[in-house]
């Protein structure tokens, strides 16, 4: 099956940390089924990037955050990390690299062992690999908990921001290299959600992290992101820088899933009708353009070819379409008083620090 | 970054505010009154059946047969004739004695030995060799999986009775092999019990976690999974001893129990004729008493066991 | 006192509604004194984070308070009919509907869909099996469930989140309801489904003059969706306002720090967030005076001490002594700012802030 394409991939950058290439994964279903979760896609990430990658239930962003780190391995492709095929690793040396990439999960309180003390749980990883140069009660503190209470208590006795907090000392503990967040703050009251926003981006700063966040609220990711990719039963439609995208998105479905955004200053908002239709199966996804069954520009080659991601203009923005929205002048998209939007206006405010 | 103080403070707040928000749930479930003095019994007569040796008790075997003066009608003398057992209990015998003379309250101490060593080595063999198996059918999955599940079926599928009393005919009675033989009956239900929890217990993320982290699977194992399946392992273990001790009893009505020494079946049996109930009840309701209430105490502390530590509600702060 | 007019065309009218819940600790306040009331045809948001007391609220709306460790007070009448401590018996005779936020645990896993939307007709309308079935296909079709004969025999897991959901609101509309009351009906549900649902209920609405009382934790959601905004904090409502003026005349701190806590999507990314600081209440020894003071910018000494009352100004009522864009509450910021703390204790300092 076709991929969406290369292009994209800054391969004159010397800074790529990692490189994902033609990367499928499938589950068995029912009898001789297979869902294909993820099919053909490829990209790379800078140091100290942030990668978003956004899309709605069945995308595969998920299945795509643990095929990086393996667990379990895809079907097919290729990972590169730093210069290593995880792919071909062995167990034991796959182990070993382990702690370069960390994973922070959707559920903050079952990604902790609810039976252990936290100290213990933020400490674990230096049980398992001797002293990496981080102190647990300084990473404890650093996240905004007391080391001491962390001694005696037990995940349930947090809330689920805290419990968050605590999985991100935990991984950071081994000084790693990547962390790939999986919708972090989907389960989190609001005002929570910002603090962790916040605490991902210092840290990110503070340790020198790589960051791929991934997530179905698209707000949060246009914040978080320097890139974003959008993804679409299995396949990428479009990825690029997260300005550009969130200002001119140029394939159907991301400016389908921008208008729909309740954010009563969305300037996407009316650009488009309502998506049409069911999710297709991901068992028999439509051949071709998998989102041509509910696009309102698709044509018969949308049917018969699967579109490569391209370039639009000279910009890090890539499309995946045979009718992409590129018409800038056209389709701009502009405050209410027809001025383009200035990103520049500078106000002070003075403010509480929250943490 | 500092430390927030206002929100260390407030930690306390916070679970309050879910207690609220979940609805009338308590917060804290502790195991209560009731499990503290199921413990303590477990614990007196524990020490009491270890300690027995060297206790005050009165000679479990001797025959304390009573004289008392009575006109002989032969010779219309006034002799020392035996009066005739059993005796009601009084401050020389607490619990009376037995048909034989001897003192029950001794008796059912010396019993307690056997009977609760019976629900102890059961359930001590069914715990490490079905644990085991069960966690690590569960942790590996595959073939080791569907080798120990049919393994366990099969135990399963046998009478567990049945076995026993033909094991006891062609083996012996001793206490060893009675407990080995509820030890193996034992094996497959907390066996699959581990199983179970291990599985459900695998898919948690807090495993992949630890995957993640780079642990080795032994101590994933150990360190993430058997604390979590530890504890409804206990709630089940209580159980299989209470039920090893009601086994026993069953077993001495059959005449097969433990040869040699008393224990708390035999006990019962010694006074369970009709006769001796009507007129000397204690002689069995002692020692059923004290079978009771150990079985009792073990069931019931399971259950408080199993709802303060059931992990399945554990609640997520809302979105 | 309700800040509306209350007319005659009021079909809800809460008047100084409290539950508690008797806990270890003490009686729990998560409800302490809310009234409003809604007018026929309208819609009203509840908005609010965990601990605010929004579903204690809706819950009591919906007669599910039942535990005996639950006490009800005050007045919530439902077309001048008390509908508070009503027992459930009783309630269904009544003409209101819920949804709720997670339709696979709402619906019977192992009852047909179609049987368990026509279970009310039968039992309440008393229509014959045929016709119910012939009413439940004409239901999945007016909320938009494609193949509406063949997905009435299928069960709960063959469907997508959205589409229980619509099973769910045809549920609530077989017994043709007044008052539709919806607890976060969207918040598990991808965005493009969730302004499918929302468009549904409001076109649904509009057609049977449904009054409908929407919770949500999403102020976008509530002011695009709703007439009326009821912001609630610790079991009190904050400010109540009619959503056009909810962003533009904002007027609580609670409001406003839940606003900036949010991502926006015309702000540039890493755009700092500002969380708001502190816990939620404690709601059994809830803060004597505003419950918001303890996290509040602009606290000053009264409002630790006094609750602050009502202030209505036509629609908009709000309770604060430093509302919002006056000057009384840029005062009390800048005092707070130059001795670096507010009257409560929360440290203050500056940032910039790009707006």
């Amino acid at each position: 099956m076709a991929g969406s394409g290369k292009n994209h991939l800054r391969s004159e950058s010397e800074n790529i940390i990692l490189k994902v290439e033609d990367l499928v994964v499938e589950f068995p279903s029912s009898k001789k089924d297979f869902v294909h979760a993820v099919s053909n896609i490829s990209f790379d990430l800078e140091t100290g990037e942030t990668l978003g990658i956004v899309g709605e239930s069945g995308c595969g962003k998920s299945s795509t955050a643990k095929a990086i780190i393996q667990l379990p391995k895809p079907k097919s492709g290729s990972v590169l990390f730093k210069g290593t095929e995880l792919m071909n690793l062995a167990k034991e040396e796959l182990r070993k690299i382990r702690p370069k990439l960390q994973m922070i999960y959707q559920d903050p309180i079952s990604s902790l062992n609810p039976r252990r003390n936290v100290f213990e749980i933020v400490n674990e990883g230096s049980k398992i690999w001797g002293d990496l140069g981080q102190e647990t009660s300084a990473l404890i503190e650093s996240v905004g908990l007391d080391p001491d209470e962390a001694r005696t208590k037990k995940p349930h006795e947090y809330s689920g921001g805290q419990c968050q907090r605590i999985s991100i000392a935990r991984a950071l503990a081994l000084n790693p290299q990547i962390l790939i967040c999986d919708e972090p703050v989907s389960a989190l009251d609001v005002s929570v959600q910002a603090r962790i926003i916040n605490l991902l981006e210092d840290m990110k700063s503070q340790f020198g992290l790589t960051v791929i966040f991934i997530s179905h609220d698209l707000s949060v990711v246009k914040n978080i992101s320097d890139r974003v990719s959008v993804m679409y039963l299995g396949k990428m439609c479009e990825i690029g820088d997260s300005d550009l995208i969130y200002e001119k998105p140029a394939h159907p479905y991301t400016r389908v899933l921008l208008a729909a955004i309740p954010d009563p200053e969305n300037m996407h908002s009316g650009t488009v009708d309502l998506l049409e239709g069911e999710l297709p199966s991901a068992i028999n996804p439509p051949s071709g353009c998998r989102f041509r069954t509910r696009c309102p520009r698709a044509e018969a080659i949308c049917e018969k070819e699967e579109p490569v991601l391209v370039q639009i203009g000279n910009e890090d923005h890539w499309v995946a379409c045979h009718f992409p929205h590129i018409d800038i002048e056209l389709d701009a998209l502009t405050s209410e008083k027809g001025e383009p939007i200035d990103h520049k206006t500078e106000d002070e405010i003075l403010w509480p620090p929250a943490d | 970054m500092s430390v927030n103080k206002d929100e260390i403070l407030r930690n306390e707040v916070n679970e309050s505010s879910e207690v609220a928000e979940a609805g009338a749930e308590a917060a804290k479930k502790t195991l209560g009154f009731g499990f503290w003095l199921c413990a303590v019994w477990l614990f007196v007569i524990s020490m009491f059946a270890i300690l027995a040796p060297v206790l005050p008790l009165k000679d479990p075997g001797e025959n304390f047969v009573q004289y008392e003066e009575q006109e002989n009608p032969l010779t219309k003398k006034l002799e020392e004739q035996p009066t005739i057992p059993p005796y009601s209990p009084s401050s020389e015998h607490w619990f009376g004695t037995d048909q034989d003379a001897r003192d029950i309250f001794s008796r059912t101490i010396y019993g307690a030995r056997i009977s609760l060593a019976v629900g102890g080595l059961t359930t001590l063999f069914g715990l490490l060799i079905g644990g085991s198996l069960g966690m690590l059918a569960g942790f590996l999955k595959g073939w080791i999986d569907k080798l120990v599940s049919g393994l366990f079926l099969l135990s399963l599928s046998f009478p567990g009775l049945v076995l026993t009393i033909l094991i006891i005919t062609i083996l012996d009675r001793s206490l060893l092999t009675i407990s080995l033989t509820f030890g193996i009956l034992s094996i497959a239900p907390i066996g699959r019990l581990a199983r179970a929890q291990t599985l459900t217990f695998s898919e948690r993320e807090f495993v992949t976690a630890a995957t993640t982290l780079g642990a080795k699977r032994s101590r994933i194992l150990l360190r993430e999974l058997f604390p979590n399946v530890l504890i409804p392992m206990i709630t089940l273990a209580m159980v299989v001893v209470a039920i090893s001790i009601v086994g026993e009893g069953t077993l001495a009505f059959l005449g097969l129990s433990v040869q040699g020494s008393s224990t708390w079946g035999k006990l019962i049996l010694l006074g369970a004729d009709i006769s001796t109930l009507q007129t000397s009840p204690w002689v069995s309701f002692i020692p059923m008493s004290f079978l009771f209430l150990t079985v009792a105490a073990f069931n019931f502390m399971s259950d408080r066991l199993q709802d303060v530590f059931d992990t399945r509600s554990i609640y997520v702060t809302h979105d | 006192m309700s800040p509306m007019t209350k007319t005659d065309s009021a079909i809800l009218e809460v008047e100084n509604y409290k539950v508690g819940f008797r806990t270890e600790r003490g009686l729990a306040k998560a409800v302490n004194g809310v009234s409003f009331s809604l007018e026929k045809g309208k819609t009203i948001a509840i908005v609010g984070e965990s601990g605010s007391g929004k579903t204690v609220l809706n819950r009591g709306l919906m007669g599910l308070l039942t535990d005996s460790n639950t006490i009800e007070e005050g007045s919530a009448k439902f077309m001048g009919e008390e509908i508070a401590g009503l027992s459930r018996q009783r309630f269904w005779g009544t003409n209101i509907a819920m949804i709720f936020q997670d339709p696979m645990s709402s619906l019977n896993p192992v009852m047909k869909v179609g049987k368990q939307v026509a279970e009310p007709l039968v039992l309440h309308q008393g229509l014959t099996k045929k016709e119910s079935k012939k009413e439940v296909i004409n239901l999945f079709k007016l909320v938009g469930i494609p193949d509406p004969e063949k997905r009435f025999s299928e069960y709960p897991h063959q469907l997508s989140g959205g589409m229980r959901q619509r099973v769910m609101i045809s549920i609530a509309l077989a017994i043709k309801p007044d008052l539709l009351i919806a607890d976060e009906p969207t918040t598990a549900l991808d965005v493009t489904v969730q302004k499918y649902i929302l468009d549904l209920l409001q076109e649904l609405q509009d057609e049977r003059k449904m009054s409908v009382v929407l919770i949500t934790h999403d102020l976008g959601v509530a002011r695009g969706r709703a007439d009326e905004i009821l912001v609630m904090y610790g079991g009190k409502v904050m400010e109540h306002a009619p959503s056009e003026k909810i962003f533009t005349e904002m007027s609580h701190p609670y409001t406003e720090a839940l606003t900036a806590a949010i991502p926006r999507l015309k702000d540039p990314k890493h755009t700092r967030l500002i969380p708001i600081p502190g816990s939620p209440p404690d709601l059994v020894h809830p803060p004597v005076g505003c419950k918001f003071a303890p996290r509040c910018v602009y606290a000053q000494e009264n409002c630790i001490n006094e609750e602050p009352a009502a202030t209505v100004k036509g629609r908009h009522s709000y309770s604060c002594f430093y509302p919002v864009g006056t000057e009384k509450n840029k005062d009390a910021y800048q005092k707070n700012a130059a001795q670096g703390h507010t009257a409560a204790g929360l440290k203050i300092s500056r940032r910039r802030v790009l707006k």
